[in-house]
Formats: structure tokens, sequence, C-alpha cells
């Protein structure tokens, strides 16, 4: 028969665990409402497919929920979930392939796009739309790994040792993959700035 | 945009994406209520599936422990509850066998029409023929007395069960599956998805 010690100490050690509970669903509801957005954006640029996205990054944060010891840490949390999700898209880009579906950017541009606050004209609007479908395609020329990469670190601000430790390849590989997709991204800028010039010039005339 | 590409310096860079960034639509993304449910049904499922098969006393003690409460989260959620046995051998021992006393809490449901649905050939009409009854009155259930009347919006139902690879196949071809418990002797599902 169990001793009044023992029922009190097996009541205090039930309280703490439910204490636990609720700061581990607190600890996950934050980080879920702040990062659940950037880890879709992420996604949406490695899959190319805001449906899919909002599938993997409901799979990601599923998956950060086991892991209760991670969660309560924000800082290391962060750079962990982009790795899941990462591997997450892997997964979904293997499962599409065997299924025989060809992989297609959105289509969507005009709708993935809010109209910019700061447009002058609806001339001007145009344009900053189509620059950013500029870069969703030079992203899409990037390897994945590279694409990965280089979102991780200039659009989610992930350190390049996290990064490093993430993909598992050397800090010098990460710094060099990096740079690489910036030059890409960036001649692809400045074509896009070269033909819009000889357009606006042609219709000057 | 011109000029040398500076190694340490990709402030352009940072700013277009910052640009992009919020420019961008806020996806519709599902509530964290949704998210924990299927997490908690997740961690349901890995710990039924390590039961090792054998007496319906431990079938009974998986579905109590494992089947209801992950039915309760989805409820909390928001979503239909769609609670359903497995099929065939599994199921008619669930319902013939058991005393009442010995059922799992919250939980007890008849298949209707159909059958052949106990027989081993569920298919989706004869799943969404499966009806619930005995939940508790604030669980919003979706309840389907017909074969095939299903009128529920499908990604609005959490289908929580027991039973083996035709509950499963029926919920992948109806498109349902937001979270299938399997449990029991003859669990056939690993993962929540099928």
């Amino acid at each position: 028969m169990a001793t009044l010690p023992d029922v009190l100490s097996a009541s205090l050690a039930l309280g703490a665990a439910r204490d636990m509970e609720t700061e581990d669903r607190a600890a996950f509801t934050f980080l879920y409402e702040k990062h659940a957005p950037r880890i879709h954006r992420f996604l949406r640029d490695l899959l190319g497919d805001a449906a899919l996205a909002t599938d993997a990054t409901q799979e990601t944060f599923v998956r950060a929920y086991a892991h209760p010891e991670i969660v309560r840490e924000v800082e290391r949390a962060v750079p962990w979930l982009f790795g899941v999700a990462r591997n997450v898209s892997l997964e979904l880009r293997k499962a599409r392939a065997r299924r025989g579906r060809v992989f297609t950017e959105d289509d969507d541009d005009q709708a993935r796009h809010a109209p910019c606050p700061r447009a002058q004209s609806p001339e001007g609007e145009l344009l900053d739309r189509e620059a950013l479908s500029v870069v969703d395609g030079a992203l899409a020329t990037l390897s994945e790994d590279r694409r990965a990469m280089l979102l991780m670190a200039l659009d989610h601000g992930l350190e390049y040792a996290d990064i490093a430790t993430l993909m598992g390849f050397s800090l010098a590989k990460v710094k060099v993959e990096i740079f690489r997709g910036r030059e890409i991204l960036r001649e692809t800028l400045a074509a896009y700035e070269r033909d819009a010039e000889r357009a606006s010039s042609r219709g000057g005339r | 945009m011109n000029g040398r590409l500076s190694m340490d310096d990709d402030s352009f860079e940072r700013d277009l994406f910052r640009e992009r960034a919020q420019r961008m639509e806020l996806p519709a993304l599902p509530s964290v209520d949704a998210v924990i449910a299927r997490g908690e049904t997740r961690r349901c499922v890995r710990a039924v599936s390590l039961l090792p098969g054998g007496s319906l006393k431990r079938v009974y003690r998986a579905l109590a422990t494992t089947v209801a409460p992950v039915a309760m989260l989805h409820a909390a959620a928001g979503l239909f509850v769609l609670v359903a046995w497995g099929s065939g051998v599994h199921g008619e021992r669930v319902h013939t066998d058991a005393p009442p006393s010995e059922r799992p809490p919250a939980i007890s449901l008849s298949m209707s029409g159909e059958p052949e649905g106990d027989r081993g050939t569920c298919g989706p009409a004869s799943f969404f023929g499966l009806t619930c009854e005995a939940l508790p009155a604030s669980m919003p259930v979706a309840s389907h007395a017909a074969p095939g009347s299903c009128d529920a919006p499908l990604e609005s139902i959490a289908l929580v069960g027991s039973g083996g690879a035709r509950l499963i196949s029926a919920a992948s071809v109806a498109g349902v599956g937001d979270a299938i418990c399997g449990c029991g002797d003859f669990v056939t599902c690993a993962d929540d998805r099928p």
C-alpha cells in the first residue's frame, strides 16, 4: 500500500510534469506564431508551390512538437527548424518525383506579391512586381542546395556557421555557394535592368 | 548593383529579400491548436505502434489511452471528428465481444448499412457509412447515417480510429486522413498519414 509521502511525492511529480507540459505548449505556440510565416516563405521558395509549402510548414512544426527540449530554446530552435523544413521539402520533392509530377513554379506571381505600398504609379507597381518575379526566377535557376543556403543566409538571417552545420558542409563551401548564388542573382537582375532600359528607350522614341 | 561583388558586403541582397518578404502575402496557415493536435496524434500513434499485439484487453487499453484523447484534442481544435473502428475481425471483436463496462470511455461506434464493410470490403462509401454513437455531446461529430453521405468538407474532418489497412486505404482514397490512430494487433500503419 502506498504511504502518504509516496502519494504526495507522486502528486508533486505529476504537478511538475503538468507545469512543464504547459510551458512546452507555450514555447511551441510562441515559436509557431512567430516563425511559421517565414518557414512557409522558405518552403515556398524551395518547393515553388504555396499550397505544398503550407503542408510542409505544418509537417515541419509537427516534427518540432516531438522535440520540446529544442523548442524551449528559441535561439537554437530557429536554425534547427530551417534544417527540418529543408528535410521535409526534400522528402516532398522525392515523393512528387515518384508520383511523376513535374516541378512547376507558382504561376500566380500576381497573387504572391502584394501591391507595393510605395509605388508611385500603376506602371511603377507593375515594374516592382516584375522585378520580384525576376528574383523568383533567378532563385529557381539555382541548385536546391545553393538556393537553400542563399535563402537561409540572406532572407532569413541565419549565421553561416549554423548553415554549415545544418547542411553538413564546410564553412568554406557554404561561403562559396552563397557567393555564387549572389552572383547569379545580380547577373539576372542586371540583365532585367538592361532589358527594361532598352524597352523604355524604344518607347521614348 | 554594378561593380565588383564583395564577399563580405551582402547588404544589397539582404535589403532585396527584406523588401520581397514585406510584399509577400501572409499565408493562411493552420491554427497552432490544429498543429498541436496533429503532433499529439503522431506521438500517440508511435506509442501505440510499439505495443505488442495480443489480448483484447491490451487493445482496449490502447484505445482508451490514445484514441479518445486524440479525438478530444481534434474536437478542441474545432475539427469535425469521425471516430471509426477498423473493419473486419478487429471491429467485430470490439463490437460483439466486449461487455459495455469494458468498452473504451467516450467512444462507441457501430457500422451502419453495408454489412459487407464488416467483412473486409470496406471502401470509401462504406467507410462514410460509419455512425458515431455515445460521443460526448460537446464534441462536434460528423455523423453519416447512409453510406457515401459525407457532406462535411473533407479537410475539416479529423479521422481517428483503430484498425488496419482497409480503414487507412479507405481514408486515403477518400482524401481524408488528417489523423489516423491505429492500435491493437492488427496495426499496419506506422505513421498518421497513409
